[in-house]
């Protein structure tokens, strides 16, 4: 019962027509080209290196894979990455 | 990012990410975040620095300042040159001061009347570059520019800045009363010449078919005499003479041709200087000489924005200097005739263009060693359409 709350909650905003980022707390991310992407609503940076960025957040952990990373702007609401980025990974709780 | 006081921090240790995640959770913004030989290098304000270490310590890395940027530091780096704190001060007077002086005029509607003329008549009335705007006397200006170009129906001069912009607009006919058909005129040569055909429509014909006239002659006078029954003159009216006279004319064609010439064979030598042009005087940037002995010099401006708001005489040119070897060349003389033929087609077609009629060509090419020289006349064809104003007799 407690695994089906997230799916019921969706349904609901979505059926209202709410926002899923404030409601949900689901991330965005929006990106330019592949050399600037920008993260709304996530937890925390797990790990930073120049060739790799894994951020947490709230119902996934996303990799960000590419070379010369470096974050221009790290704030609690926002994050916004540089680089050249190859490679943008979902990692889930059952792959986790 | 606040731009008053930024510090740049290098920071090691084994829990970076906790420490970067501790920063952010207590709202302290992280700029360019870098991995750089096992350090993590970011920028943060100078104020946020401070609550830093309370987090590096609970993470145990270790920070320390690396660069210390910002007006805030740089203003203090000022401080100890005491000449810098004065020099913006200095660069505002100066621009407060020459603000209120004459650097520029912009001329605006003229046809006729060109902006050296303008330049002068500025000159004569006492206007110059330099002087205080306060002393330019522009409703005077106005009024004397008006005296002096009559053909001017309206002038407007006002300050913009330290510009002086002077908007003339001026009659299309150069006397609008001219042509009017009340003003008595004569029709007159305008070449010297003999008459060819003759057709009087209103007026006193003085011409004969094959008489000789002088430029300026009268050829139909707008004074028309009517005589009584007894051969004296009953009474005189007056008209604008009008017909179609046309006249023949030598028209001399005299051009020479230096055989001898020099062709540029460019080497691939560019040197490029800058010119400061002030006050119609030039001074290149930097001062040495040109080491080349021919070249070609291609000048370009460069706009910068501060001096064309405050329309300074000052200008910057961009000069590039294109060194070449001067071939002399000597034209055949085939190469040469085909020159002067060019030339003289050329002669052709503008007579043609005015309206002149071209009834016999008389050109010859010669040659010599040093020079090709095309001599002759054209005879031309052409109707006369230039007027002279008749004086009442009282």
């Amino acid at each position: 019962m407690k695994k089906n709350k997230p799916i019921l909650n969706e349904k609901i905003i979505t059926a209202c027509q709410l926002p899923k980022d404030v409601f949900l707390g689901a991330s965005l991310i929006s990106m330019v080209g592949n050399r600037e992407i920008a993260i709304e609503n996530f937890k925390n940076l797990i790990k930073y290196q120049p060739d790799v960025i894994v951020l947490q957040c709230k119902y996934f952990q996303l990799d960000i894979i590419g070379t010369e990373l470096s974050i221009e702007e790290y704030t609690k609401e926002e994050m916004k990455i540089k680089g050249n980025i190859q490679n943008i990974k979902f990692v889930t709780g059952s792959s986790l | 990012m606040n731009h008053f006081t930024i510090v740049e921090i290098c920071i090691y240790g084994e829990q970076a990410e906790r420490f970067f995640n501790l920063c952010s959770y207590h709202n302290l913004k992280l700029y360019k975040i870098r991995f750089q030989d096992d350090s993590y290098y970011f920028k943060i304000s100078a104020a946020d620095y401070f609550s830093l270490k309370s987090y590096a310590r609970k993470t145990k890395v270790k920070c320390k300042i690396i660069k210390k940027s910002g007006i805030y530091y740089l203003i203090r780096e000022f401080m100890k040159r005491k000449v810098f704190i004065f020099l913006p001060f200095l660069c505002v007077c100066i621009l407060i001061l020459s603000s209120n002086f004459l650097w520029n005029v912009h001329l605006d509607g003229n046809q006729s009347i060109t902006s050296d003329m303008v330049r002068d008549f500025l000159l004569t009335e006492g206007v110059t570059y330099g002087m205080s705007l306060k002393e330019i006397p522009i409703q005077k200006l106005k009024t004397d520019f008006r005296k002096k170009y009559p053909q001017v129906t309206w002038v407007s001069m006002y300050l913009e800045g330290t510009c002086l912009r002077i908007s003339i607009k001026e009659n299309k006919v150069q006397n609008p009363d001219f042509y009017q058909e009340n003003y008595y005129m004569n029709l007159v040569a305008p070449v010297s010449g003999v008459v060819d055909s003759v057709l009087l429509r209103k007026g006193t014909l003085v011409v004969k078919e094959g008489m000789t006239v002088k430029k300026g002659d009268a050829l139909i006078l707008g004074k028309v005499e009517i005589p009584a029954e007894d051969g004296t003159i009953k009474s005189t009216s007056y008209c604008k003479a009008d017909g179609d006279i046309f006249l023949l004319y030598e028209y001399p064609i005299n051009e020479s041709l230096d055989l001898n010439y020099i062709e540029k064979e460019y080497t691939q030598n560019i040197i490029q200087k800058f010119e400061v042009v002030w006050k119609e005087k030039q001074y290149l940037v930097p001062l040495k000489k040109i080491s080349f002995k021919t070249y070609d010099i291609m000048s370009e401006v460069i706009d910068i924005p501060l001096i064309s708001v405050l329309s300074l005489p000052v200008s910057i040119n961009r000069n590039r200097y294109y060194e070449y070897n001067p071939i002399e060349k000597k034209y055949s003389l085939k190469e040469a005739q085909l020159i002067l033929d060019k030339k003289l087609s050329k002669i052709l077609k503008t007579l043609e263009e005015k309206g002149v009629q071209i009834i016999k060509k008389n050109v010859k090419i010669s040659t010599n060693s040093v020079h090709a020289n095309l001599k002759g006349t054209l005879l031309l064809k052409i109707k006369c359409d230039e007027y002279e104003t008749l004086e009442e007799d009282t």
